[in-house]
C-alpha cells in the first residue's frame, strides 16, 4: 500500500469520533503483524540452513528441487517445491508441538495414530487379530518346532502397554483384549505338547498391583529391562537352566543380575510420531554381573564382531532403545565362556534385543534370528548347530502384522 | 494451488502482494490499474498452471475466445439475428468445454450402461475449477448480448476477471456485472485491508481448524462397514460431514472475499449461516448464493421463472434443481440431491405452505436440519446404495445403538463439535456483537492473530510424516 493512501484515509476520518483513529491503530497494527509474519516466514527460510536429516521423524528432509521442464510439465517440480518448502519450515518441531497442545486443550488424544494417556503415557493403537494369519504363523511355529524332537522350546508372547495399562487411555477408548488374543495363540500352539510358555499378562498384572515397576517405556512401544527381566526369571525356572562352568568365581552360586541407568532422556518412536515431547524415560540394562568379556558377538552380515551386547555410541541418537543389540540385525551369533552343553536358537522381534545380555550365562552358543530380515535358509542355520533349546519371543503387536516368520520357518 | 498451503501462504502471497502494491511506472490512475491487472491476471496464471500446468491452455483458449466472442457481439448491435446466433455459439462452445472435461466420463457410462456397448475412454483428471469459471464466462457473454454490460475491450482486465485467483477454485462465482467497475477502478484502504485480513484468517482457520479436523472424523467413521455402523456412530459421521462441508466450502469463500479486498475487490457473500435456516428455501438463501443466484438469473428467469403458472413454475423448478446437482459433479448421487432439493422446495411451496407456517420456529428449525443431513447423505456417498444403507444405519438398522468407537469419537470431539457448531449458527457472531468499539477490536484481532498462528501449526503438522521402524 501507498502511504498516501493512508493518509486519504485519517485525513478523511479525523472529524469522526476518537474511537474511528484508534480503531484505525489497530488495523495498521494486525496489517503490519500480518505482513511480518509471511514476509518474516518467507524470510527466514531464506536466510536459514537447511537441514539434511529431522532426528524427530527420523527421516531425509526434502532439499530445493531442481528446476526443469519436463518437472514443471507433469506438475512434479510443483510438489517437490512444496515437500521442501514445508519440511524445512523454520520452527517446524516448534509449531507441530503447538498443534499437538491446542488438540489436547480441546480434548483431542489422537495424533498420527498414537493415543496420549494419563500420567504421560503414549500408547501405540492395537494390530488387528486376523484369524489366518494367526493359524498361519502357528501352524509354522508347530510344524518347525516338531521337526526338532529333542529340543526344548518355548514361546514368549509379551501383550502391549495398552492392554497393561488399560486404566492409563484416553477416556471411553476400547482396545481389544490382548490377553485372550493370547491364550487363544498359545493354545493353538499347544499342538506341539512340548512346547512351554509364560503366562506373561498375569504376571504383569500382579505387577503392576504389587508393585510401580513400569514395565513399558511410556514414549516407546517396548517393554522396559525390568519387565524382560521377570519374564526372564519364570523362563529360567520353566527351563531348567542352571550355570555351568567357572567363569563366576564361585562355581556353585547363580549369576546375579545388576541393573544399570543408562539414559534419563529416552523419548521413543511413539514420543516421537504423536509429536508429544514433555515426557522422558529412563533407560536401564540388565547384566549378568562381571560378565564383561565373557562373550563375543558376531555379526555375521556385516561381519563385524564385539565383545558386548550393548551399543553406548546409539545414546547419542535418537533411539536410546539401539543401546540393546544396536538394533535389529538377520543374525547375531553370540559365543559365550560358558561351558554349558545348552545352544540357544532365539527367534524374536526388538522386544527380545534387552533380554539377550540375561541369557548369557546359560548357553554356550546363542543365535539370534529376526526373521523380518533373514535371507539366508533357516534349515541350514539349524543343521548347522545343534540346538537344544528354541525360544520365539513377540510381542504381540508386532505378531499379528508380521508375515516373515511363517515365511522362515517354512524355508 | 489452495490458500491453505505453505507456498501459496510464505511465496506466491508475499511476492504478489510486492508485485501488486509496487509503486507503478506512471503516476496517471488508469496505467497504474492496468500494471495492477497485468500482475492480477499473470499471478492467477500461474496460480492455477501450479496445479494444472496443461490445463491452463484450455483457460488461454476460454479467455481469448471470449473476449473476442464479446466484443463481436456488441459490434453487431444491429442485427439481432447476427448477435443470436453469435451468442449460441459462445454458449454451445463454452458448455462443450465443461462438458467434455467435466462429464464426458460420465455420459459414456451412462450411454454403455443403457445401450449395453462397452465405449472405453481415457477418464480424464478433474479440471479444477472450470465449473466456476465457465459459469462467469456465461454470465459475462450473455449479459453483453443483453447490452446490460460492456463488452471488456482490454484482455488483460478481462483475463483477470476470469483467472482471478482467489475465487477461482472455488467461488464465489462472480457475475461480470457485479464486478465489471471494479477491474477499471478500485481502491485498497487501511481499513478495507485490515478487514480482508480478517475475513481470509477466518477463512482460513474455518478450513485447516475446523474442516480438516472434522472431516477427519467422518473420514474413521465412514471407512468401517457403513452397513453395521451404530446409530450414534451414523449420526455422527453425518453430522461431522454437515460440518465438515459447510466450514470447507464456506472457508474457501471467506478467503476469496478476504483476498479480494486486500486487492480492492469487493465479492459478493457467498454464505449467510445457512445453518440457522428455518425452511429449505431460506437455507437456499443462504447456501453458496453466488450459485443460486446465477441459476436463478440465466436459467430460471429466462425459462419463464414464476410467470407462467404453477405447472411450469414446478418443470422450471426442476430443470434448475437437476441442473444445479448436476453441476456439484458427475454422477447420479449428485442429480438425485438436487432433485430431492427441487422437490421439497415445491412440496414446501405448494403443499405444506399452512402446514409448516403454524409450527414453532423450533421444529422448523429442526426439520429444516434433518433435510439438510439427510441431503448431504446423498452429496457425500459414492454410490446411492451407499447413500441409503448410511440412512438404514442412521434409523438403527445397522445394529446397535451405541458402540465403543462412537463413545471415544463422541468423547474425544464432543467439545469441537460444540463450538463448530455454534460458530455455524451464528452465536459467536451475536455474542460479539454484545460489543462495539475499540476494546472489541482489539480483542478480535489478537483473537484472529492467535487463529492464523495455529492455522500454521496445523498446515505445517499435516506434512509431519515421521518414518520409524515402527513395529520393529
Amino acid at each position: 500500500m501507498s502511504s498516501d493512501k493512508y493518509d486519504n484515509t485519517n485525513s478523511e476520518r479525523s472529524q469522526e469520533s476518537s474511537y474511528t483513529e484508534k480503531g484505525a491503530m489497530v488495523a495498521v497494527a494486525v496489517i503490519l503483524i500480518f505482513l511480518m509474519s509471511i514476509f518474516g516466514i518467507a524470510g527466514l527460510h531464506i536466510l536459514t540452513d537447511d537441514k539434511d536429516f529431522s532426528e524427530s521423524e527420523n527421516r531425509v528432509l526434502a532439499d530445493m528441487p531442481g528446476l526443469t521442464l519436463s518437472g514443471i510439465f507433469d506438475g512434479s517440480f510443483m510438489k517437490d517445491f512444496e515437500s521442501y518448502l514445508t519440511d524445512q519450515f523454520p520452527l517446524r518441531d516448534k509449531l507441530i508441538s503447538l498443534k499437538t497442545y491446542a488438540d489436547r486443550v480441546v480434548g483431542r488424544d489422537e495424533e498420527n495414530g498414537v493415543y496420549i494417556g494419563k500420567d504421560d503415557f503414549l500408547f501405540d493403537s492395537q494390530s488387528e487379530y486376523n484369524e489366518t494369519q494367526v493359524n498361519e504363523i502357528t501352524d509354522a511355529v508347530v510344524k518347525f518346532t516338531k521337526s526338532n524332537k529333542n529340543v526344548k522350546r518355548a514361546f514368549l508372547l509379551a501383550p502391549n502397554s495398552s492392554y497393561i495399562y488399560a486404566d492409563k487411555l484416553p477416556r471411553h477408548l476400547e482396545m481389544a483384549n490382548q490377553r485372550d488374543q493370547i491364550r487363544d495363540i498359545y493354545k493353538l500352539l499347544k499342538k506341539d505338547s512340548k512346547m512351554t510358555w509364560v503366562n506373561i499378562c498375569s504376571l504383569f498384572e500382579r505387577s503392576v498391583k504389587e508393585s510401580d515397576t513400569l514395565l513399558y517405556y511410556k514414549t516407546d512401544h517396548h517393554w522396559t529391562t525390568r519387565a524382560a527381566k521377570k519374564v526372564f526369571n519364570v523362563l529360567k525356572d520353566k527351563w531348567g537352566l542352571t550355570k555351568t562352568g567357572s567363569i563366576y568365581e564361585s562355581a556353585e552360586a547363580e549369576p546375579k543380575y545388576s541393573f544399570y541407568t543408562v539414559s534419563t532422556t529416552f523419548q521413543g518412536t511413539l514420543s516421537s510420531t504423536a509429536g508429544v515431547h514433555d515426557t522422558y524415560d529412563n533407560v536401564e540394562i540388565c547384566m549378568p554381573e562381571k560378565s564383561k568379556g565373557t562373550y563375543v558377538v558376531n555379526f555375521e552380515s556385516s561381519s563385524q564382531k564385539t565383545s558386548s551386547l550393548f551399543f553406548n555410541e546409539k545414546l547419542e541418537h535418537k533411539n536410546h532403545y539401539e543401546v540393546f543389540l544396536g538394533g535389529n540385525y538377520d543374525k547375531v551369533i553370540i559365543t559365550t565362556v560358558s561351558e554349558s552343553p545348552n545352544t540357544l536358537l532365539l527367534i524374536k522381534d526388538s522386544y527380545a534385543n534387552c533380554m539377550i545380555p540375561m541369557l548369557t550365562p546359560y548357553f554356550s552358543k546363542i543365535v539370534v534370528i529376526d526373521p523380518r530380515y533373514l535371507t539366508d535358509s533357516l534349515d541350514s542355520i539349524v543343521k548347522e548347530n545343534d540346538f537344544t533349546h528354541i525360544l520365539f519371543l513377540y510381542n504381540l503387536n508386532t505378531l499379528l502384522e508380521d508375515t516373515s516368520l511363517a515365511q522362515c520357518l517354512a524355508s | 494451488m489452495v490458500f491453505s498451503s505453505a507456498v501459496f501462504l510464505f511465496v506466491f502471497f508475499p511476492l504478489m502482494l510486492v508485485l501488486y502494491f509496487l509503486p507503478g511506472f506512471s503516476k496517471n490512475p488508469e496505467k497504474d490499474m492496468a500494471k495492477k491487472n497485468l500482475v492480477l491476471c499473470l499471478a492467477s496464471l500461474i496460480f492455477y498452471a501450479w496445479g494444472e500446468p496443461v490445463y491452463i491452455v484450455l483457460m488461454l483458449i476460454s479467455i481469448f475466445f471470449n473476449y473476442n466472442l464479446g466484443i463481436d457481439i456488441e459490434n453487431h448491435k444491429n442485427s439481432r439475428k447476427k448477435r443470436k446466433s453469435l451468442l449460441i455459439f459462445g454458449v454451445a462452445f463454452n458448455l462443450f468445454m465443461l462438458g467434455f472435461f467435466k462429464y464426458s466420463g460420465f455420459i459414456v457410462d451412462n450411454i454403455n450402461a443403457v445401450t449395453g456397448n462397452e465405449i472405453e475412454y481415457e477418464g480424464l483428471p478433474l479440471h479444477v475449477g472450470i465449473s466456476f469459471y465457465t459459469f462467469q464466462i456465461l454470465s459475462y457473454v450473455i449479459d453483453v448480448y443483453k447490452g446490460e454490460v460492456k463488452a471488456q475491450k482490454n484482455i488483460v482486465a478481462f483475463g483477470a476477471y476470469i483467472s482471478m485467483f482467489p475465487q477461482l477454485i472455488a467461488g464465489p462465482i462472480v457475475q461480470y456485472s457485479d464486478i465489471e467497475k471494479q477491474l477499471t477502478s478500485r481502491t485498497v484502504t487501511i481499513e478495507k485491508f485490515y478487514e480482508g485480513i480478517i475475513y481470509f484468517i477466518r477463512g482460513l482457520g474455518k478450513k485447516v481448524l475446523f474442516a480438516n479436523t472434522i472431516g477427519a472424523v467422518y473420514s474413521q467413521v465412514i471407512a468401517g462397514d457403513i452397513a453395521s455402523l451404530s446409530v450414534v456412530s451414523a449420526w455422527l459421521a453425518v453430522i461431522c460431514y454437515t460440518l465438515q462441508i459447510y466450514f470447507d466450502f464456506s472457508g474457501y469463500s471467506d478467503m476469496a472475499v478476504g483476498l479480494g479486498k486486500m486487492f480492492g475487490f469487493e465479492f459478493v457473500q457467498n454464505f449467510n449461516f445457512p445453518y440457522k435456516a428455518t425452511s429449505i428455501k431460506d437455507f437456499w438463501s443462504r447456501w453458496h448464493i453466488s450459485l443460486s443466484s446465477w441459476f436463478r438469473d440465466y436459467v430460471y428467469i429466462p425459462l419463464g421463472g414464476n410467470r407462467k403458472g404453477t405447472k411450469r413454475t414446478i418443470i422450471n423448478t426442476m430443470i434448475v434443481w437437476s441442473l444445479t446437482g448436476l453441476w456439484h459433479g458427475a454422477a447420479w448421487n449428485f442429480i438425485a440431491w438436487g432433485i430431492f432439493y427441487g422437490v421439497l422446495l415445491i412440496l414446501e411451496k405448494y403443499v405444506l405452505k399452512d402446514f409448516l407456517e403454524k409450527l414453532p420456529t423450533a421444529v422448523k428449525y429442526m426439520g429444516t436440519m434433518i433435510v439438510v443431513m439427510i441431503g448431504w447423505v446423498f452429496f457425500s456417498s459414492a454410490s446411492m446404495g451407499d447413500a441409503l444403507t448410511l440412512i438404514g444405519s442412521m434409523t438403527g438398522l445397522g445394529g446397535s445403538f451405541i458402540d465403543s468407537q462412537a463413545k471415544y469419537l463422541l468423547s474425544e470431539n464432543v467439545f469441537l463439535i460444540l463450538v463448530m457448531s455454534l460458530s455455524a449458527t451464528g452465536v459467536f457472531d451475536f455474542v460479539s456483537n454484545v460489543r462495539t468499539g475499540r476494546t472489541k477490536k482489539i480483542c478480535e484481532s489478537v483473537l484472529y492473530l492467535a487463529i492464523f498462528t495455529l492455522c500454521i501449526a496445523y498446515l505445517i503438522s499435516e506434512t509431519y510424516n515421521p518414518f520409524l521402524y515402527f513395529r520393529f
